[in-house]
């Protein structure tokens, strides 16, 4: 083994979680750089563990009860949900849209936006699919996760669908639907609790998303 | 209800029992404060992230079932939450809160005065090297060290392999060596 990874397993030793527990005891007996290399592992984890617990504020779970009394727990519907963004991200594509018409007409979109990468038509269903698979990879991942998170439509002259649906994983709101994923909610569930309206919405919003990086 | 298990407290809050979800925030806010306080540095932020993270598990409430921890579901909330919170920090170009004016032990009136000047010292010195680590890394040794969770449910909250968090928490710890050092921490 390197020492990198007799490192780790050091490390994983102090947790209790190492694969060959008996054979690091071993090494640990026959060799005392590893032994003082262990000793300084147990010191760093006891002064960090040492750390202060925070106080918590006496009014925290007031002001939580008081903001989850404003809260509905119901399921909000997916317009309600949807809204805000939606609202947002039209009102930004309709000043795009008449700012390019009246600046330049080739801006302006000739037909509706479709949702289509190097592979095609992407449907809603299959839209929130990728989106939830990709925030969850890149949840193990925090280069990919920063990479997803700074991608700044402003700066795009086109969006590829990959971006796109990268974009919309790394969205705040979109943590709603990561919930329900995270919850186990199978997927079929989560489509099966949109309606006609509902999903012609989603797919709005995606086009929304798409429209704005490429004319902005 | 101190000794009913999170997932009853979830099913009577899910029926409209307020007290059963308070008794949830109850046990659960030290160690998520803990979490985002280690992770963003500050503890307003902490606070109104932790905060954030109760509100929002309330406002799923409906779509919770018992198929995983609680906690894993809560502190997989509280991450998603402070890696944003970094994101957007990151992106307006201020970073996070310098540790010193953070640390908690040194205000604690039981102490004597220089033996809590000294508590205040390693503990500022051990977090400004802990926010020099990269968040992937601060995460796993934060949700070991300080949160008390196992590999299994530290690579669920942070959705990757085991493996994965084996190697990541040997690397913060090397990492957080290193930094001590640097800081002149390894004397303490």
């Amino acid at each position: 083994m390197s020492d990198k990874e007799i490192w780790q397993e050091l490390s994983a030793y102090l947790d209790g979680e190492a694969a060959d527990s008996e054979g690091i005891a071993r090494l640990l007996e026959s060799h005392p750089e590893y032994a003082r290399q262990f000793d300084a592992l147990r010191r760093l984890s006891h002064q960090v563990k040492s750390l202060a617990p925070p106080e918590v504020h006496p009014g925290f779970l007031t002001r939580v009860m008081a903001e989850v009394a404003e809260t509905r727990p119901a399921r909000a519907s997916w317009l309600v949900r949807f809204g805000a963004p939606l609202a947002t991200a039209g009102a930004a594509v309709i000043v795009v849209l008449v700012g390019a018409v009246v600046l330049r007409a080739v801006f302006a979109p000739e037909a509706p936006v479709e949702l289509a990468g190097n592979g095609g038509a992407v449907t809603a269903e299959e839209a929130l699919f990728e989106a939830l698979e990709a925030r969850a990879a890149a949840g193990g991942d925090i280069d990919a996760w920063a990479e997803a998170s700074f991608f700044d439509f402003d700066d795009a002259t086109d969006v590829s669908t990959e971006d796109l649906i990268t974009g919309l994983a790394a969205e705040d709101w979109f943590d709603e639907l990561v919930l329900a994923w995270e919850a186990d909610e199978d997927l079929d569930t989560i489509i099966g609790a949109l309606n006609d309206y509902e999903r012609a919405t989603f797919n709005e919003l995606l086009q929304s998303y798409r429209e704005e990086g490429m004319t902005i | 209800m101190s000794g009913v298990d999170d997932w009853t407290l979830v099913a009577r809050a899910q029926a409209g029992d307020t007290k059963a979800f308070a008794q949830l925030v109850r046990r659960y806010q030290r160690p998520v404060m803990q979490f985002c306080l280690r992770m963003v540095g500050s503890a307003q932020d902490a606070e109104e992230i932790a905060q954030d993270t109760f509100v929002r598990v309330y406002r799923h409430l409906d779509r919770l079932e018992p198929r995983a921890k609680f906690s894993t579901l809560l502190f997989g909330i509280a991450r998603n939450l402070t890696l944003n919170f970094l994101r957007d920090a990151q992106r307006r170009g201020g970073g996070v809160t310098d540790p010193m004016e953070t640390h908690g032990a040194v205000g604690d009136e039981r102490l004597r005065p220089d033996r809590a000047a000294r508590l205040g010292e390693i503990e500022a010195m051990l977090m400004r090297a802990m926010q020099r680590l990269s968040p992937e890394h601060r995460e796993v040794l934060v949700l070991r060290e300080l949160n008390g969770m196992d590999y299994e449910g530290i690579a669920r909250v942070v959705k990757c392999r085991k493996g994965t968090v084996k190697s990541r928490l040997a690397r913060a710890r090397a990492q957080l060596q290193a930094q001590l050092e640097a800081l002149g921490g390894d004397r303490l």
